[in-house]
């Protein structure tokens, strides 16, 4: 053997190798994409029934939540120390007494001081 | 020469033919076999295990769309949907260790610990395909619409062979409030009523679909999903409802119930100037949650579908449209004290005032319910303008309001009259109509003579809240003008006055214009002196009108053998849910009452 066959020998060699180590890694490659996205997939499919679940519960609660506030149910809670202001007890005041008094908003003089002042 | 190891080499691998042929056609046969199984598989039954394997592999799942939510005015939810599951047993699942919890299981369903036992029996039954066919059955079920929170505990109990379908099913979370309007949907899903009904278009939206692959558990593999059509939620939708207005209104209706024992009562509460529903209910009523459970009367929109002659409520058509067409003015005098009065060559005969009234002014006539007088104005009007006018006001037709089982009563042409209906019809007998139509004609006269199409929608909107469908205020037809209509409000207020039938309808620092009804009922043919309709129509503030009420009270049972007059039964439930209605919306008393801050000396501390 010569050495130019020697050489095309090897050539062909080191060719069949990296031929062989990229269809192989691609080929491996693929199945290991596939089982990542099969991964994914299945965490996203896992994700989606807990949303599914987290939004049942919130349609669960929203609907208590209408319950406990209906007016009968307020009414209840309310009985015996609060009521609705009668015509008699309803002040009416114009636009023009509350700019007179209260300003533009900007005085300190009416700030409310209780416990739940400007939380609303 | 071969050496002798080589001899016996080539013997030792010669094969006698028969060997040879004995194997080579047994390994043929195999192959052969092999080979006619492999082409009977793939290509004579193909087809059926294609089928098979992609019906054991195949997930077509259905994705149920939300039916959107219906809420009042102001955004309280009034009817949603929710997730709920059907509980059920698949008996081959059960290990003996699970019995031990069928107990906890059963106070958690609420059912007796036996049904669990039984449904855990049926392990097996007939099947249909040949006779002696035996299936396994893989679902029985233990309680239908379980709650989330419930389902949460029943798993928590790790029984595998307990497991439910979640499914959609609708609440309705104010309960009785509410419920003519709301309507249902029944078992099927189907929307049978009311707003649910009228909606459904909007509020069902549109289910989605998804195809994938299940594993041996019956698991979804989402990795192997194929196709997805995501669902689309249903619109939302804001009724004209306000449901404080709407408890005020009801818990007055239970006031009524437990007061006078009626057959039936119904109120209808609405803004003159939009046509809209504010309230609306009847008893008796009915829970939509359980809508199966109650009677199917009671499930019957009364306001809409029951009809009564509206009796003196019914005198503003007369009035207004002698007005209208200049015939007469509110000063102008009817002698009260005759009881016939000559039309043509015909006599006619008027009805009677329960009191003799003798010569007074139209205005009088309203104010003192005049039977006599409302029966002359009739006459004056003429049968065909009488008629336009009562057609004008709405009655004899439907208003249109969109919630089913509305009736559009009873109003015969002119020519189907007899002698008599010209001084009935007036005075609100010879015709029929529903207590909606009597509060559309009444919210007329409030809204300046302007009939307006009553709503009780006011948008759809969608999961972001943006209008996608707005529902605007739709006038009919002006009835009677501006001024005609004023003229009216006029005399209304003095019904509701210290002279007036409707004393009890009175509210301080208020002029509420109103006219009170009260209707014998048909009893065999026979008008009944014992069973009435009372109602009682009302507006205010009368000069500039906010709120129309329509009370009707049907076969009020009084004590002490008193009449259910219109002002007696039907007036002081105007008053009182006026009166709440007043302090809810903060609306102004007359100009002179006002309190404003200016009037009562507030000094800046006392602010």
């Amino acid at each position: 053997m010569n050495f130019k066959t020697k050489n095309i020998n090897r050539y062909i060699f080191v060719l069949g190798l990296a031929l062989l180590l990229f269809f192989g890694g691609g080929a491996l490659s693929i199945v290991w994409l596939r089982m990542e996205i099969s991964t994914v997939a299945k965490n996203c499919g896992q994700l989606e029934g807990e949303m599914e679940i987290v939004g049942r519960e919130v349609n669960q609660l929203r609907g208590q939540r209408s319950k406990s506030l209906r007016p009968s149910s307020l009414a209840i809670m309310i009985e015996g120390r609060l009521s609705m202001p009668t015509a008699q007890n309803t002040f009416h005041i114009s636009n023009l007494d509350m700019n007179d008094r209260v300003g533009d908003g900007k005085s300190n003089i009416y700030k409310l001081n209780g416990e739940f002042a400007g939380t609303r | 020469m071969e050496s002798l190891p080589e001899r016996g080499k080539m013997k030792s691998v010669f094969i006698s033919p028969f060997r040879f042929y004995l194997v080579f056609f047994a390994v043929s046969i195999t192959f052969c076999s092999l080979g006619g199984r492999l082409v009977y598989l793939q290509v004579f039954k193909a087809n059926d295990f294609t089928e098979f394997a992609l019906g054991a592999r195949k997930n077509f799942l259905t994705l149920k769309a939300r039916r959107g939510d219906i809420v009042d005015r102001k955004g309280n939810l009034m009817a949603t949907t929710r997730s709920v599951v059907n509980v059920g047993v698949d008996p081959h699942s059960i290990e003996p260790e699970d019995y031990s919890k069928f107990g906890e299981l059963a106070k958690l369903l609420e059912i007796p610990i036996d049904e669990i036992h039984e449904a855990v029996s049926k392990k097996t039954r007939k099947g249909t395909q040949y006779k002696g066919e035996i299936k396994k059955v893989r679902w029985v079920k233990l309680k239908e619409e379980v709650d989330e929170r419930t389902y949460r505990k029943i798993k928590s109990l790790k029984l595998e062979g307990i497991y439910g379908n979640h499914k959609h099913s609708r609440l309705y979370p104010g309960n009785r409030l509410g419920s003519h309007v709301l309507g249902f949907l029944n078992k099927e899903g189907l929307a049978t009523m009311g707003a649910e009904r009228f909606a459904d278009y909007y509020l069902k939206g549109q289910d989605g679909w998804k195809e994938s692959e299940k594993d041996g558990k019956r698991r979804e593999m989402p990795q192997h999903r194929t196709l997805e059509v995501a669902p689309k939620n249903g619109l939302n939708l804001e009724l004209t409802i306000d449901w404080m207005i709407q408890d005020m209104v009801e818990k007055e209706l239970a006031r009524i119930v437990e007061d006078y024992n009626p057959l039936s009562a119904s109120m209808i509460v609405s803004e003159p100037r939009t046509g809209s529903i504010l309230a609306l209910a009847n008893v008796p009523d009915f829970d939509p949650n359980f809508y199966n459970k109650s009677d199917l009367a009671f499930q019957r929109n009364r306001a809409l579908a029951d009809l009564y002659e509206p009796g003196s409520t019914f005198k503003i058509v007369a009035v207004s449209g002698c007005m209208n067409d200049g015939i007469v003015s509110p000063d102008d005098i009817i002698d009260c004290s005759v009881s016939t009065i000559q039309k043509g060559s015909k006599r006619l005969r008027l009805p009677g005032d329960h009191h003799p009234l003798g010569k007074i002014s139209v205005k009088q006539v309203v104010q003192k319910s005049s039977n006599r007088g409302a029966a002359q104005l009739g006459i004056k009007l003429g049968s065909q303008r009488l008629y336009d006018y009562c057609r004008a006001f709405g009655f004899g037709q439907k208003t249109d309001f969109g919630i089913g089982g509305e009736r559009k009563g009873i109003l015969h042409h002119p020519k189907n009259w007899d002698g008599l209906t010209i001084t009935r019809l007036p005075m609100g007998h010879a015709v029929s109509a529903t207590a909606m139509q009597v509060h559309s004609a009444m919210a007329t006269v409030a809204n300046g003579g302007v009939l307006m199409k009553p709503k009780f929608i006011n948008r759809v909107f969608d999961e972001e809240g943006k209008t996608v469908t707005p529902f605007n205020a739709k006038p009919v037809r002006r009835v009677v003008s501006t001024r005609v209509a004023e003229s009216l409000t006029d005399m209304l207020v003095s019904v509701v006055s210290s002279q007036g039938t409707a004393r009890k309808a009175r509210i301080e620092g208020f002029d509420v214009a109103g006219k009170t009804g009260t209707t014998q009922k048909l009893i065999n043919g026979k008008y009944s002196r014992t069973h009435h309709v009372g109602s009682f129509v009302g507006f205010f503030p009368a000069e500039k009108p906010i709120i129309v009420i329509t009370v009707v009270v049907d076969e009020a049972k009084m004590k002490r053998g008193l009449l259910g007059y219109g002002g007696t039964v039907a007036a002081p439930a105007f008053q009182n849910v006026a009166k709440q209605i007043i302090s809810y919306l903060g609306i102004k008393p007359k100009k002179e009452d006002i309190k404003v801050a200016s009037n009562i000396r507030l000094s800046r501390q006392a602010l």
